[in-house]
């Protein structure tokens, strides 16, 4: 091992704070050295000095964190962990800012500075104290940046000689998190006390061990105790981990070395990310948005104040200034309100830092110096940062992956513009994740989140090609959605009948984006039983509103349950069963499925009672296109409808190619293609109406309030908010308080 | 998409990325084994901007300088008028401070037989009274230009507003004559307030 001799530092200032400067102290100085660059670091000494040493001193940290994540999530007994790595590990500083994360829900490094903070700005190296050894765990929105009481974490502070150098923290997404309604995104949550068990950072342990009261919290306040308590432990085996690495790291480099590389580290990953913009985007504001819908009406039994239809409005907007710098805005979404899907800003900001990893990051260091480079906006009383501590938070994932994808949009502008017609893409995707909670015939109580849906969507188009389908997630880039034996192993009642890709499901233009996919599951043996549902963008609108050159926006999620069947009968006797939602359809229709009653949900099921020999269908993940589709090369249509994806009509309808069925292979016809697509031009010049007529007509539909009222509502509540008021009535061309009568109920 | 096997080209530095290369991309006539070149390049090729401009600016059958390619068949123009956008096809704009859309023809499926056939099956089709699909077509040659989907009443989304003179000037450092503080700033209510009666 090499003594800490290094020339370069012996010339840098000592900023190595000594062993009793305070948590709270090195804060302050850190806010007030940390302007423009990181910390004061306002040249790369260490790099510039010996850029072999400093690359190796990072990838020691980076090896240190991925080997955390590799090997201890087999600590675990969730497919959720162990298979498909929904967790994440981080190396921040002291005063809390990630310095390297490892693979998986890379989104979460917003949270870890936010909990760090909160635990300095508390006191807490006073009371409870924070000494080596200690364990600190929770799961709290509001004070932890957590993305949703879903995701749980767990720190432990790293000493090196008697001082606090470093934290290690370590998080995944839980199987249950003890809400009202079980499982890990609960909905219908009006406020944080129906979220589920919601622990600030608490001390959970000492000398490297849990307390046993702790245990027992998790055992009594959820409904999956195996399966949180070996989680914990993966997250504390991960952080020791860690903390071994970074005591080798600084045996070998010294602790001078460590201070000041870690902060080198963060300056020079907020400088690639700077330079990435500078390289790719054009200065300027590109725009895009996404809604939300809740139908809450029918809680009112319950919960009065939250009795009602939402429809959640959020506009992402992503502004680049001459200076690349890059504010990703939300300015004028909708006001918070008492249902699941509010976020604090933790929720929103980790939603927009993937967006920029996927854009601005290639090349660099993901670490606290993105988060320090970019400014993400939401109002004070929005969706994404409500004026009330105790907001629900359950599900911020439903809206915030929309700001996701508006921002990968809104980035892929500036490629085109520029050029780099290699990094256009739609990022669009939305997720489902069936989840509830029963009693086993056994007598043992069960809480469960199957996250197969987390782990993969379709990809969008890219503006060259068509999107994947299950290729992708954006927050986890490990993506996977499991095996299908591993998820019935730990979901003893839900037997899957099928993963299939859903026909005509994406985005159409001239390159579509990946078909979505259903699972479907047959219920067996459940004891009681409800499942319900978290998720993102429902059916009853699109992933994203606007599409990318005239490709349409991706469809959203659906559920359907069917009831009181004869698939016992047909399992017993070895007959066929259908396996997606489709093929249900078609074995009703011709009768070889009995069903006596079903639902669809293109909005979010509340609980529903599931018996023996009932079907849970549910489809998610659909891409977005590119381009018109008449413009689709006509034998990539004819590919489609061969493979299964496209119907024959929707070849006819929307991209305007002649297809005989009958033909198979051979049925594309290329003369009958041309004259159609002719005949959808003018058609379109016909029905088309200039937008000056349409906006005449419109207004007076607009100033007579002649929408649906959840609709009127989400007008009237965004307008509270000063961007949306001045965007709405200065569009239509209305009085500055301008309003409607009947303005959606808040209280 | 597929390009011939003898036409493919090795790009493993940013200088490899010739003009015929960037031509070619505009062609739709690059390998996938070539995108994907394109996306390990190291770095990008600081000038790609300008080679891309030239092989558009050849493309199209108008004369107007392109300043931006805005969309797949947009381009903001320096036209005799000043900075307008127009279509390749030659259909103009107007002024790009002011959303483009409203010079565009809309076509409004708001009803569930005009939304499924898009969205082809009713269980994921957009549901009308919450959302309505606007299709937004060029007059001039009938493309459809962007497809957004809405609640009803909402303002067309005004997707790209570059800020052309700090691109221009303090990017490329190439400043346009006609540059000038106001540029940079959004114009579309002006017009629809020109519409009231
Ligand atoms: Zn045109």
């Amino acid at each position: 091992m090499t003594p800490p001799n290094d020339a370069a530092l012996q010339e840098a200032p000592a900023r190595a704070a000594s062993a009793t400067t305070s948590l709270k102290t090195l804060l302050a100085e850190r806010d007030r050295l940390s302007t423009d660059c990181y910390y004061g670091v306002t040249t790369l000494q260490l790099k510039d000095a010996d850029p072999t040493r400093y690359e190796r001193f990072y990838s020691a940290l980076r090896v240190g964190l991925f080997s955390a994540r590799e090997v201890s999530k087999f600590v675990s007994a969730s497919p959720g962990s162990r298979e498909m790595g929904e967790l994440l590990f981080g190396l921040l500083t002291p005063e809390g800012d990630p310095i390297g994360i490892s693979q998986g829900l890379a989104g979460s490094l917003a949270s870890m500075p936010i909990g760090v903070r909160w635990m300095i700005v508390n006191d807490y190296e006073t009371n409870p104290g924070i000494r080596e050894g200690d364990i600190f765990s929770g799961d709290d929105p509001y004070t932890m940046g957590a993305i949703h009481p879903g995701d749980c974490f767990t720190y432990l502070p790293i000493f090196y000689a008697g001082r606090l150098v470093a934290w290690a923290t370590g998080m995944n997404h839980i199987m249950d998190v003890g809400s009202m309604i079980g499982g890990s995104w609960p909905p219908f949550s009006q406020d944080t006390f129906t979220d589920g068990f919601v622990m600030p950072l608490s001390k959970t342990g000492e000398n490297y061990e849990y307390h046993a009261w702790w245990l027992q919290v998790w055992k009594r306040r959820t409904r999956a105790a195996v399966f949180n308590i070996l989680d914990e432990k993966m997250r504390l085996s991960g952080c020791q981990m860690i903390e071994r690495k970074v005591h080798e790291v600084i045996a070998e480099f010294g602790l001078d070395y460590f201070v000041e590389g870690t902060r080198e580290i963060i300056e020079d990953g907020r400088r690639d990310v700077k330079r990435n913009i500078r390289a790719l985007a054009v200065p300027g504001r590109a725009r895009n948005a996404g809604f939300r819908t809740a139908g809450y009406t029918g809680v009112g039994v319950l919960f009065p104040l939250a009795d009602r239809e939402y429809l959640i409005h959020f506009p992402i907007e992503s502004r680049v200034d001459g200076e690349a710098g890059l504010m990703i805005d939300t300015a004028g979404a909708s006001p918070w309100g008492f249902h699941s899907y509010n976020g604090f800003p933790g929720a929103l900001h980790g939603a927009a830092y993937l967006s920029v990893m996927d854009g601005y990051a290639h090349g660099s260091k993901i670490n606290y110096g993105l988060m320090h480079h970019v400014q993400v906006g939401a109002e004070k009383g929005s969706v994404f940062n409500p004026d009330y501590e105790h907001a629900a938070a359950s599900n911020p994932w439903a809206t915030t992956v929309g700001v996701i994808s508006g921002a990968i949009n809104n980035a892929s502008r500036g490629f085109l513009a520029r050029g780099y017609l290699e990094e256009c893409w739609t990022g669009e995707a939305s997720w489902d994740g069936v989840q509830g909670s029963g009693i086993l015939p056994n007598g043992q109580g069960w809480g469960f989140t199957n996250l197969q849906f987390v782990g993969g969507s379709a990809m969008g188009a890219f503006a060259y090609k068509d999107g994947l389908p299950t290729a992708w997630t954006n927050w986890n880039h490990r993506s996977d959605i499991g095996n299908a034996e591993e998820w019935e192993y730990v979901t003893p009642a839900l037997y899957y009948i099928g993963r299939r890709l859903v026909p005509e499901y994406c985005g159409h233009g001239k390159f579509r984006g990946g078909v979505g996919h259903s699972a479907t599951y047959v219920i067996r043996n459940p004891g009681r039983l409800a499942v319900n549902r978290g998720g993102g963008t429902m059916a009853r609108g699109t992933v994203i509103a606007n599409g990318m050159a005239g490709g349409y926006p991706a469809p959203g999620v659906f559920v359907k349950t069917y009831h009181e069947t004869n698939m016992q009968k047909r399992m017993a006797a070895g007959e066929p069963f259908p396996s997606s939602p489709f093929e249900i359809d078609e074995f009703i229709g011709n009768g070889q499925l009995k069903v006596r009653r079903s639902t669809t949900w293109k909005q979010d099921t509340p609980p529903i009672e599931m018996k023996d020999g009932d079907i849970y269908t549910h489809a998610s993940g659909a891409g977005g296109g590119w381009g018109d589709p008449l413009e689709r090369l006509p034998k990539l249509v004819a590919e489609d409808i061969v493979n299964g994806w496209l119907g024959v009509e929707t070849a006819r309808e929307v991209y305007g190619v002649k297809f005989d069925a009958a033909a198979g292979g051979e049925g594309l016809d290329l003369e009958g293609t041309a004259k159609l697509r002719a005949t959808i031009r003018k058609r379109r010049l016909q029905r088309g109406v200039p937008v000056k007529d349409w906006w005449r007509v419109e207004r007076r539909r607009v100033m007579a309030g002649d929408f649906i009222t959840t609709v009127r509502a989400m007008h009237q509540e965004c307008m509270t908010f000063a961007r949306y008021r001045e965007e709405f009535t200065g569009f239509w061309g209305l009085e500055a308080d301008f309003g409607f009568d009947d303005e959606g109920e808040r209280t | 998409m597929s390009g011939e096997q003898s036409r493919l080209e090795t790009i493993e530095r940013p200088e490899e990325v010739s003009p015929r290369l960037v031509e070619r991309m505009l062609e739709g006539d690059l390998s996938w084994e070539e995108w994907r070149q394109l996306l390990k390049l190291p770095r990008k090729d600081p000038d790609r901007i300008h080679k891309y401009l030239r092989a558009l600016q050849s493309r199209v059958g108008f004369a107007d300088r392109i300043l931006m390619r805005i969309s797949d068949h947009l381009y903001i123009v320096q036209s005799p008028a000043g900075r307008i956008v127009k279509c390749d096809c030659g259909r103009e704009f107007g002024d790009y401070r002011v959303n483009w859309k409203l010079s565009a023809l809309v076509y409004i499926r708001d009803t569930a037989p005009s939304i499924t056939e898009v969205y082809r099956c009713k269980d994921f089709a957009p549901e009308p009274g919450w959302s309505e699909v606007r299709e937004y077509y060029c007059p001039g040659c009938a493309t459809q230009l962007c497809v957004e989907v809405v609640p009803p009443g909402y303002p067309p989304i005004f997707e790209f507003l570059p800020d052309l003179d700090t691109f221009y000037r303090d990017w490329l450092e190439q400043p346009l004559a006609d540059a000038a503080s106001d540029w940079y700033t959004d114009r579309t209510t002006c017009v629809t307030a020109s519409w009231k009666d």
